[in-house]
């Protein structure tokens, strides 16, 4: 328990992946079907969120220590690469929300799932491994080898057990994110080197690149061509209008797991990456590019919902309902203030209980009908009302009724953003208003009304395993509506050291940060050292 | 004039391949047939199209003696001077050793291999 | 002259460290030799005791080589030779890959009826050369070390006489190779015309005390000699015999030569760039010359090798395109090599990496060819995940290694290379590199696609079980490509040494 006690986070993090590998040695057919690894995936997956648990009650929300629970092993040493994790008031949550849905996507595929099942889950597992990593590595290099590891168990997932056009958005995913991530992989290099020219020694821990200085505040300095390619790469993944093509194909041909796994975790990836690395790193472009973004963003948020709104498919519907919440993330990052920074963190856990709750239900009704087209459905509130209710509640959490926690979110990265730009705000805020309006008519033509197709009267209401599936997010929706301050307070810290790193005004103003970068050097960095 | 020796060779060399050509021409009896009349005796017709097929044997062959021939090449300097380095050890000695050790793998390989059999 | 001023009597002995140094080589050749003679002793039944011997000697020639790494340089044969770390990292290397491309073709051979003894020969003959090739100094020497490999290896390439396709690989592979050999030779002949020596220490010395620049002479010789290197690793423009051979040439040759053949080429070119145009205290204007040149060349490989990549559907030339891509980025390192503190080093764990992920990737091919190296199209490798899930495994590894994807060796190979381009201030070169990267993921890809999201094609002729020998090679390729991947500091360690004693 020793080992455990010092190594939490990595005992967390590889757990899946061991129990994968392990999982591997599970018949895949035994006497009764396929129950043994689909109990074994299960297991494991709750023994990760236990230990998840652990992880928190460990955490300190008011600790001196900017990242907690920090392990650090040498791994390359010639280049200062360190086997290097740390949690903080941010990441914590993401670990979490990732902890908190893996077990119940893995509920939710035993019926959907029916070939292949040993790989589904051992890759299952191995996504969550991935995604984990990701999220405690604070060692930039670490986090990149994490980054590109989890792509892959999601290709995978896509390609083999996803819809008709499944090949093709599995490449289309692949490419878009490698494109994006080979042009930070050079940044990341860059910054490397500067540490080097600057401090005289190899390191890519977080917390030593956040202490380097580089020249910024034109359009072509190193610190905007850098931003730029880190924002590259996170915008993919975020995604962030023009870059989300890949996201509807993904969502719409992956599996329902699949698509839950993408949209409450994956895409999540792209605002941690925002937070973490892209905004300390590099202020003044953040500066720079913040009307930019914003505006950007705000396009993302009208133009996701306008797309949504005519969509004839639901998953589809769902996807682009995406583009339109992930907007919302981006816009009060960058109001760079602590509103909205806090509740753009929160809108990323929202969006990922209520956009995985509605793949969740949307992969419930296709299990059922075989099609995810609206116009297929109409009534079904009355052959199983339970679904419906669920349905419901879940549809309100995305619209941000007051008392679910989509509610919370929205409300502040508007209040935030509104101090940084009104008139984008204001345009933001017509997203909201449609997205109530795409969200309600669909449910309104799927649930209510006469029943139009004979396939829909003798629909089987949920099972006591979909219920269980979906028990948990609707807990989720009310408690995070309810008592939002419940999560505030491990953010809080973290949010301020974010804030005092990444907003220029801030900064200068704050001299409780010694480790911002209160003054820029200005120095050529070809001719460094 | 130390090459002098060397012109007596050359002489002696001349005068005794002339007198033994001559000598042969004047002296043999002649049975002439065209083959034997051919400028090179070797059962090949030197006039023709050059895009004839042969027996792969010939370039076997050719090869084989080319190999041997060239590798012999290596024994001549060796010859010259290899009395003055026995002053210092058996070292070039061994190394020649090896060499035509080599040389017998070589032969016996082809040997086992048929390559040196006609049929 | 006086008899005793020619006697140079330090050449007639051999110190314990010489032939310590030298042990390798003479182990190999020895084993060479008595696998020579049993293959043509009839008492015995050949096949099996060849094998056997063949295999052993490289791989007891490579822990030899393996226990001289950490020993220091000895210079041998009058500074022809030289013993150092960096010869003895990759004797290792060649041994190594000439044992896994005997163990691979073991089975390959029996189901392509051509068990013959030669076969081993080659084999062990052309990492002879290699072996000579890596840790020679002159010239000379490098050239005939160089003619010993690539004789062997044009015999191997069409070793299967009976197919065409392996003739006119042979035919193509010899004519070319014979043609870059000429012009490596020219080179060499200009060079010692300009620098009256060749031995590149010497050659180098020289380079070094001409301040004012050199000859064309000595521009002329380098370039012939730099271009007929270009020829043996395949960089563009002088490319074009490469897909065609690696098409031709039996499934495990091809394998050896992207792994020995490259990285000897690779290794030797590393000696003689330093010393000829690219090296320490080299003039400025002769090193921007060499620079802007094989920057095109580095670019030109990259792209055309990616690009015609993408659209191949037989494995064996969409790995040649790769292969042909890889050495583009090779070149990137070599480039960086003087400008980064790495040095030389990312370039030869890259050499490694891909010696590793390649040897692995054509085992799992020489496994599935069929007869003739049939059946090694995109679609024959529909479904193998359910077909033979560990080699669909083993080979998606390779493939993603190639493709530089974590945590395989490729991807901290790639990541070495790059960082070391980076620091020697060649950005634009990393970003089209990274780009091309991009790109080499849509072909890689497309296998996994084949094998694990398509359906088996109807009619698939069945798998042959897998050998003992060929599984084992799979098996360590892999474990040594995730190692490399998730560990490569002791690999790194290596490299560097071997370049520090350069």
């Amino acid at each position: 328990m020793a080992w455990l006690d010092s190594h939490l986070l990595t005992a967390t993090v590889f757990l899946p992946l061991a129990w994968a590998l392990a999982g591997l040695l599970v018949p895949a057919r035994a006497e009764g079907g396929s129950g043994a690894i689909k109990s074994w995936t299960l297991v494991g997956s709750l023994v990760t969120f236990a230990l998840s648990l652990l992880v928190y009650g460990r955490f300190e929300a008011t600790g001196a220590a900017e990242f907690q629970l920090q392990e650090v092993a040498e791994w390359i040493p010639n280049l200062g690469i360190s086997y290097n994790v740390g949690i903080d008031g941010i990441s914590l949550w993401l670990i979490l929300l990732t902890t908190f849905l893996t077990p119940i996507v893995i509920l939710s595929s035993y019926q959907a799932i029916d070939r292949r099942e040993k790989e589904y889950y051992a890759l299952l597992l191995a996504l969550e491994t991935g995604m984990l990593g990701a999220f405690v590595a604070i060692d930039i290099f670490l986090f990149y080898v994490f980054w590109e590891v989890m792509l892959l168990p999601m290709y995978l997932l896509i390609g083999i057990w996803g819809g008709r056009e499944r090949i093709y958005a599995a490449m289309k995913f692949f490419l878009y994110t490698v494109v994006g991530s080979l042009l930070m992989l050079v940044a990341i290099f860059y910054l490397a080197y500067q540490h080097k020219v600057q401090f005289g020694s190899y390191s890519t821990a977080l917390l030593d690149l956040y202490k380097l200085s580089i020249p910024g505040g034109e359009l072509l300095a190193p610190q905007s061509i850098l931003f730029l390619a880190f924002a590259l790469a996170f915008a993919i993944k975020v995604p962030l209008f023009p870059l989300h093509t890949w996201l509807p194909d993904a969502h719409v041909q992956a599996p329902t797991a699949g698509s839950v796994i993408l949209a409450s975790v994956l895409l999540k990836m792209g605002g941690y990456g925002f937070i973490r690395f892209a905004f300390p790193l590099f202020p003044q472009a953040v500066a720079l590019f913040q009307v930019a973004f914003m505006t950007i963003a705000a396009i993302a948020i009208v133009y996701g919902a306008w797309v949504a709104m005519v969509q004839p498919d639901i998953k589809k519907l769902v996807a682009y309902s995406s583009v339109s919440h992930m907007g919302f993330v981006i816009l009060g990052l960058f109001s760079l203030n602590a509103l909205g920074v806090t509740g753009s963190i929160y809108q990323m856990l929202n969006h990922g209980i209520s956009t995985g709750g509605l793949f969740l239900l949307v992969g419930m009704i296709y299990e059922r009908r075989h099609t995810r087209a609206i116009a297929d459905f109409g009534g079904i509130s009355r052959t199983m009302p339970l679904f419906a209710l669920a349905f419901m509640i879940i549809t309100l959490s995305s619209v941000a009724l007051p008392g679910t926690n989509g509610f919370v979110g929205e409300f502040l990265i508007l209040l935030g953003s509104w101090s940084a730009s009104p008139a984008l705000t204001a345009v933001s805020a017509l997203g909201v208003i449609f997205g109530a309006v795409y969200m309600l008519w669909m449910f309104q033509r799927v649930m209510f009304g006469p029943i139009k197709h004979k396939e829909n009267e003798n629909l089987v209401d949920l099972s006591f395993r979909e219920l269980a599936v979906l028990a948990p997010l609707v807990v989720a929706v009310f408690f995070m509506g309810i008592f939002p301050n419940f999560f505030f307070g491990e953010m809080e810290t973290s949010v301020q050291r974010f804030l005092s790193r990444s907003n220029l005004t801030v900064a200068q103003a704050a001299v409780v940060a010694p480790e911002a970068p209160a003054a820029i050097i200005l120095q050529d960095p070809g001719k460094g050292n | 004039m130390s090459y002098l020796p060397v012109l007596i060779l050359v002489v002696i060399a001349i005068a005794l391949g002339g007198a033994i050509q001559i000598l042969s021409h004047v002296l043999g009896p002649k049975f002439p047939n065209p083959m034997k009349n051919s400028p090179f005796e070797c059962g090949m017709p030197p006039l023709g199209d050059a895009r004839h097929r042969f027996s792969v044997r010939f370039y076997l062959v050719a090869i084989l003696f080319l190999l041997f021939d060239v590798e012999a090449v290596f024994f001549f300097p060796f010859a010259v001077t290899f009395r003055e380095y026995l002053g210092i050890n058996m070292f070039m000695v061994l190394e020649m050793a090896v060499f035509v050790g080599i040389l017998l793998v070589g032969y016996f390989y082809v040997l086992r291999k048929g390559a040196l059999e006609w049929d | 002259m006086d008899a005793s001023t020619t006697i140079r009597a330090d050449l007639l002995t051999l110190t314990s460290e010489q032939a310590m140094m030298l042990s390798p080589y003479l182990w190999v050749f020895g084993g060479t030799v008595l696998a020579m003679i049993l293959s043509v002793t009839r008492a015995i039944q050949p096949r099996l005791p060849v094998f056997i011997v063949s295999v052993l000697t490289a791989l007891v020639g490579m822990v030899v080589s393996l226990g001289l790494f950490a020993a220091d340089r000895v210079m041998l044969f009058n500074n022809m030779m030289v013993g150092d770390s960096y010869a003895n990292f990759f004797n290792v290397v060649f041994l190594a890959s000439a044992a896994l491309t005997m163990l691979a073709s073991f089975e390959y051979l029996d189901q392509e009826r051509l068990q013959y003894g030669e076969y081993y020969l080659l084999v062990l003959f052309a990492a002879l050369g290699m072996m000579l090739m890596a840790s020679a100094l002159d010239l000379i020497v490098i050239f005939i070390a160089l003619e010993l490999m690539s004789l062997s290896v044009y015999v191997l390439v069409g070793f299967r006489r009976a197919d065409r396709r392996s003739n006119e690989a042979a035919m193509k592979y010899f004519i070319l190779g014979a043609a870059a050999s000429a012009i490596l030779l020219y080179g060499t002949a200009l060079l010692y015309g300009a620098t009256q020596s060749t031995n590149i220490r010497d050659i180098q010395a020289f380079v070094q005390s001409q301040s004012g620049g050199v000859s064309i002479m000595f521009t002329l010789g380098a370039w012939l000699v730099i271009v007929g290197f270009l020829f043996k690793i395949a960089s563009v423009p002088f490319h074009m015999w490469m897909p065609d051979v690696y098409e031709g040439a039996p499934t495990p040759i091809t394998g050896f030569m992207t792994t020995g053949l490259k990285a000897a080429a690779f290794a030797t070119f590393v000696r003689i760039f330093i010393s000829t145009g690219y090296g320490d205290g080299l003039p400025a204007a002769i090193q921007s010359h060499m620079h802007d040149i094989i920057v095109v060349c580095a670019v030109l490989t990259m792209v055309i090798g990616n690009a015609v990549a993408l659209t191949q559907t037989n494995l064996k030339r969409m790995l040649a395109y790769s292969s042909i891509a890889h050495t583009g980025y090779i070149l990137v390192g070599m480039i960086a090599g003087q400008g980064s503190e790495q040095g030389y080093a990312p370039v030869v764990l890259y050499l490694v990496a891909y010696a590793v992920m390649n040897m692995g990737a054509f085992a799992v091919l020489a496994i599935l060819a069929a007869r003739a190296d049939q059946g090694l199209n995109l679609r024959d490798f529909s479904g193998l995940s359910s077909r033979q899930p560990w080699l669909a495994f083993a080979m998606s590894v390779f493939l993603l290694s190639m493709a530089g994807i974590p945590p395989t060796a490729g991807f901290a190979a790639k990541y070495l290379l790059f960082y070391s381009a980076v620091q020697a201030h060649e950005i634009g070169l990393v970003v089209i590199s990274v780009l091309c990267s991009a790109i080499s993921v849509y072909y890689y890809l497309r296998v996994l696609v084949h094998m694990y999201m398509h359906e088996p094609e109807e009619g698939a002729a069945p798998l042959r079980p897998v050998s003992v020998w060929a599984a084992a090679v799979v098996a360590s390729m892999v474990v040594l490509t995730v190692q490399i991947g998730t560990l490569p500091a002791g690999m790194l360690a290596a490299a560097k040494r071997a370049v520090m004693s350069l």
